[in-house]
């Protein structure tokens, strides 16, 4: 009898585990590709429903740190795409989302760069929207990816943030376009090293190489530049932000020289 | 007992199927999400909490997905922009599910069309805007908050001190408030004629709100403004900041202990003037050179998610030694004070729609003023409880409760002249040692209905708010009203109103020399603006007013004191900030202001004190280049009112002229004017700290702006009193961020 008490509840298990059959992580492989076509797309649908898989996974299980830190990666962009189309009120509210995740996520692990990094990210964006908080946030954008550099200095992700700080901070804060262009280089060289396909975060390569085309650019090194875009299209001939913004600014510079 | 195999096996799928029949038992939940107005809400992330069955709503805003959940489950809906939506469903049949969800936007969304009249803040639903940058960067204004204030229109420019003198109103008229707790004494240097800068240290704080008029209910026992200060939050990176000027020398810091979680800001500043003196001149108007020093210290600790514990405290003192011009002769006068301010807050969330914040303070302040036969001591102390909470009911709907109790003592002890024209340290002095209590109760409710009567971007505030005071027996009710209407997405029309009391101050209650019967001051406020935004940078308020003062104590033969005072004070003030000219970043302000009182020893209704006709700003900054900026602040206003001496009769007994005053205000000072240039360099030392390098002269161009009028021994002749910055003065310093 005993025996088959525990036949019973073994099978009883297994087939109620099957109720439960669309884990975690499928819901954040899922929400990745969605996100990956986002960002090649820069496409509002798929970063909403990107957003519903992660928030969805988020609500299943609370602690899980990926969830977390996708979410806030996708509101980070979402609130990018909402910069450029001018909607400030959505754009406040997704960094004030990505900055409330950010900030727990650090809260139960002080050392994570990943979150360190973005959140540091985040408060340029704000800067950006409004430079008078230059002293405050972007303060706290150099030290935050500064201090996300000194826990992972190859993660590529942290490169590249880096890299992006020192473009846009201004040169008497600190910033320079020239020490810009040396982290996207080398952000570029580790993700093109590094085994990227066990990680769940998996953005910033496509994105290294429009911010060191973009440097470029800003140099005068207009070549280069076109360089850099066109192995971009070659990894993705899709990637909007490089094929219908960044490489015709680029053509048209060398064009009229 | 062993059964056969067959009826094990029978059992075991019998009991396999009945025990799963609920995880297969699918039910279909579908609907449509729409927006509080009906249109359809597209990609709305719909989900069951603490499961993984959800779906994502269609351009039409229907949505469906199966789940095997059973029993109460909670559905959420959420989506950027709008609030998330959770909501409690019973799933107790096979049967599938219908659900309307109706999405509120998030109130940040409806907050922006609220631009209140007469309000200045740091957040943009103020209206125009006067961040702590410009507190900072503002030439002339010493970083400081209240003299940075003075720029705006509404304050008028009766003396260099840093009192707020608001649309003729006297500075006692205007509450101060840091995290909920009342400050009373927040100026270093204070004298009769009031303080010079805040004893609070501009970077401590966060954020800050001023109404010079037509203020919310929340803000009780004022008849003319209200300065709301925020301190800073936790900090999430540690930083230094080390400053050294030729008036000071400051530190402050901020470090956080557990991130997010547990952090300190402090900040001490040492003023010190000989070497300002020693390179402007000057030193020998003092027999103690001022030096004053203050410290604030804040300790915040995140408790959970919403809940926010804050720790502040500031200490702060000072003294100076200074000769007067008195008629005939030349004395000193010397004040030190002390000053305290404890403050215990506490920040939740409420059934995740209410914001409560609640305050607990203490303050104490001890001065001592010295003037030959004055020798005054002074301490004041505070005790005060506040209570407010936001409530959200709804996208359209926002409620505002809260309470205060407070309780103040203050204590007079020492010698006063027995006249007030003969101050020798000589002369006849009476003895007093007097204490005033004054222990009010307030409570408001104010109701913010957006959107109304379904219009789009019309909005009313409405509130009424009651007091006791119960050791002066008085009560009163305020109501107020703010009615506004966003007629286009840039162009905002308000008219406010309300009612506003005070009680008078506490030694006019006095039995032997006051009267005890004196009932509540009253000013009746009306209000009409119009705030334009220029562009993404740039905002213009134009404003018109009128405050009709009643019940201001009056003296009385018989009675000492009445209650026959009254007054008004109206005129008009525009503001133009931003982006001037395409290239100069600052504001323009100006203010036009006819105001007159019969109140205390007016013998009629007369310029007050405070009526200073016109009153103009110019703050323009401009860069030189990306780490070099010049700044000027121009400032006009019309001479100060005054009563001035027309006779004096001999007292030959005390060798001692006794004058005799004309009309009350009826003549003026001359113009004031004045202009400060600033420079301001920014570098990095050592190719690593960021460096503020700064040179300001004040007054530049040497105009004698006068502080008053002194006599000689007869009253024959006026003798002119220097203001603060009646010379040229130069200052210079760094402040370096580690």
């Amino acid at each position: 009898m005993k025996k088959t008490i525990l036949t019973i509840a073994f099978f009883w298990l297994a087939i109620v585990s099957l109720g439960y059959a669309q884990p975690v992580d499928a819901l954040l492989e899922e929400g990745n590709k969605l996100l990956y076509k986002a960002d090649v797309e820069f496409d509002l649908t798929s970063y909403l429903k990107a957003r519903g898989l992660f928030e969805r996974a988020l609500a299943a299980d609370k602690d899980d740190y990926l969830s977390s830190y996708l979410l806030a990666y996708t509101d980070y962009k979402l609130a990018v795409y909402y910069m450029q189309m001018k909607d400030k009120q959505k754009l406040e509210n997704c960094l004030d989302s990505a900055t409330k995740l950010l900030k727990s996520i650090i809260r139960t692990n002080d050392s994570n760069a990943e979150a360190i990094s973005l959140l540091g990210t985040v408060y340029g964006i704000e800067v950006v929207l409004d430079p008078s908080l230059g002293p405050s946030k972007g303060s706290q954008n150099v030290a935050l990816t500064s201090e996300a550099m000194e826990i992972a200095p190859n993660n590529p992700r942290v490169v590249l943030q880096k890299g992006i700080s020192k473009f846009n901070t201004p040169e008497f804060f600190g910033g320079s376009k020239d020490e810009a262009l040396d982290y996207f280089k080398e952000a570029i060289l580790i993700f093109e090293r590094t085994d990227n396909s066990s990680t769940k975060i998996t953005w910033g390569y496509l994105d290294a190489l429009a911010w060191l085309g973009k440097t470029y650019l800003w140099l005068g090194d207009y070549e280069a530049a076109i360089s850099v875009y066109n192995k971009a299209l070659q990894i993705e001939p899709e990637f909007s932000l490089v094929k219908n913004s960044l490489l015709p600014v680029a053509e048209e510079k060398i064009t009229s020289q | 007992m062993k059964l056969p195999f067959l009826l094990r096996v029978t059992l075991l799928l019998v009991t396999v199927l009945f025990s799963t029949v609920r995880c297969f038992a699918q039910t279909e939940i579908k609907g449509k999400v729409t927006d509080g107005e009906g249109n359809p809400l597209a990609y709305v992330n719909v989900f069951i909490l603490d499961s993984f069955d959800g779906s994502m709503s269609s351009e039409d805003g229907s949505f469906s997905f199966t789940t095997t959940q059973f029993g109460e489950i909670e559905l959420v809906a959420s989506i950027i922009g709008f609030e998330k939506l959770q909501k409690t469903i019973l799933l107790d049949t096979l049967s599938n599910i219908s659900i309307h969800l109706i999405l509120e936007s998030s109130i940040i969304i409806t907050n922006e069309v609220v631009v209140t009249a007469s309000s200045y803040g740091t957040a943009e639903n103020n209206g125009v805007v006067m961040t702590s940058m410009d507190v900072i960067t503002t030439p002339g204004g010493a970083a400081d908050i209240f003299q940075s204030l003075k720029t705006l229109p509404g304050l008028t420019q009766v003396s260099e001190s840093a009192e707020l003198y608001i649309r003729g109103g006297d500075p006692n008229e205007t509450i101060i408030l840091l995290d909920q707790a009342s400050l009373y004494h927040p100026f270093t240097y204070e004298s009769a004629y009031g303080g010079l800068f805040s004893n609070i240290n501009t970077q401590s704080i966060r954020g800050m709100y001023f109404s010079s008029g037509g203020f919310s209910t929340r803000y009780g026992n004022a008849l003319s403004g209200v300065l709301d200060l925020e301190t800073k939050n936790e900090p999430d990176i540690q930083r230094f900041l080390v400053g050294l000027s030729l008036a000071s020398a400051e530190i402050s810091g901020q470090i956080p202990m557990s991130y997010s979680k547990l952090g300190l800001r402090f900040s001490g500043r040492q003023s010190y003037t000989k070497p300002i003196f020693w390179v402007n001149g000057g030193m020998d108007d003092f027999t103690v050179l001022p030096v004053s020093s203050d410290a604030n210290a804040s300790l915040i600790y995140n408790y959970s998610q919403t809940g926010r514990i804050k720790f502040f405290v500031s200490i702060a003192n000072d003294k100076q030694g200074v000769n007067v011009q008195l008629p005939g002769y030349i004395n000193e006068f010397n004040g030190t004070s002390t000053n305290n301010i404890f403050n215990l807050q506490l920040t939740d969330v409420l059934f995740s729609n209410t914001v409560i914040k609640a305050s607990l303070s203490k303050t104490y302040y001890d001065s001592n003023w010295k003037l030959g036969i004055l020798d005054i001591k002074r301490k004041d102390y505070g005790l005060k409880l506040r209570v407010d909470t936001e409530t959200i009911l709804s996208s359209n709907v926002k409620l505002l409760i809260g309470g205060e109790w407070e309780y103040r003592n203050a204590h007079f002890k020492g010698v006063i002249p027995r006249e007030d024209y003969d101050i020798r340290n000589e002369a006849e002095g009476e003895l007093i040692n007097a204490n005033f209590n004054v222990s009010r109760i307030g409570n408001y409710a104010e109701a913010e209905l957006f959107n109304l009567f379904g219009v789009n971007g019309l909005f009313l505030i409405a509130g009424i708010r009651m007091d006791f005071v119960s050791s002066l027996s008085l009560n009163w009710i305020d109501p107020r009203a703010g009615i506004g209407y966003k007629l286009t997405e840039d162009l905002t029309f308000n008219l406010g109103w309300g009612i506003f009391h005070q009680h008078p101050d506490p030694r006019l209650y006095s039995v032997s020399d006051g009267n005890p019967n004196l009932i509540a001051m009253n000013a009746t406020h009306y209000i009409v603006s119009l705030d334009y935004k220029l562009n993404n940078l740039s905002s213009a308020r134009i404003e018109l007013y009128h405050k009709e003062y009643a019940n201001l104590p009056l003296n009385d033969e018989q009675l000492n004191y009445n209650n026959n005072g009254y007054g008004f004070a109206q005129g008009l003030d525009i503001m133009v900030k931003g982006d001037l000219f395409g290239i100069i970043d600052g504001w323009i302000s100006y203010g036009f202001i006819n105001t007159r009182r019969k109140w205390m020893d007016f013998e009629g209704l007369t310029s007050s004190t405070f009526d200073i006709t016109h009153n103009f700003t110019l703050i323009a900054k401009y860069n030189l280049s990306r780490s070099l900026q010049i700044g000027i602040n121009y400032k006009y206003a019309t001479g100060r009112p005054f009563t001035p001496v027309v006779s004096a009769d001999y007292i030959p007994d005390l060798d001692i002229y006794e004058p005799h005053y004309g009309k009350n205000n009826s003549e003026r000072q001359p113009t004031y004017q004045r202009l400060d240039v600033r420079f301001t360099y920014l570098t990095q030392l050592f190719n690593n700290y960021f460096t503020v390098l700064f040179v300001e002269a004040l007054n530049i161009l040497d105009i004698n702006n006068i502080f008053g009028y002194s006599y000689n021994k007869d009253y024959s002749r006026r003798l002119v009193v220097d203001s603060y910055f009646g010379r040229r003065t130069i200052v210079f310093g760094l402040q370096v961020t580690i």
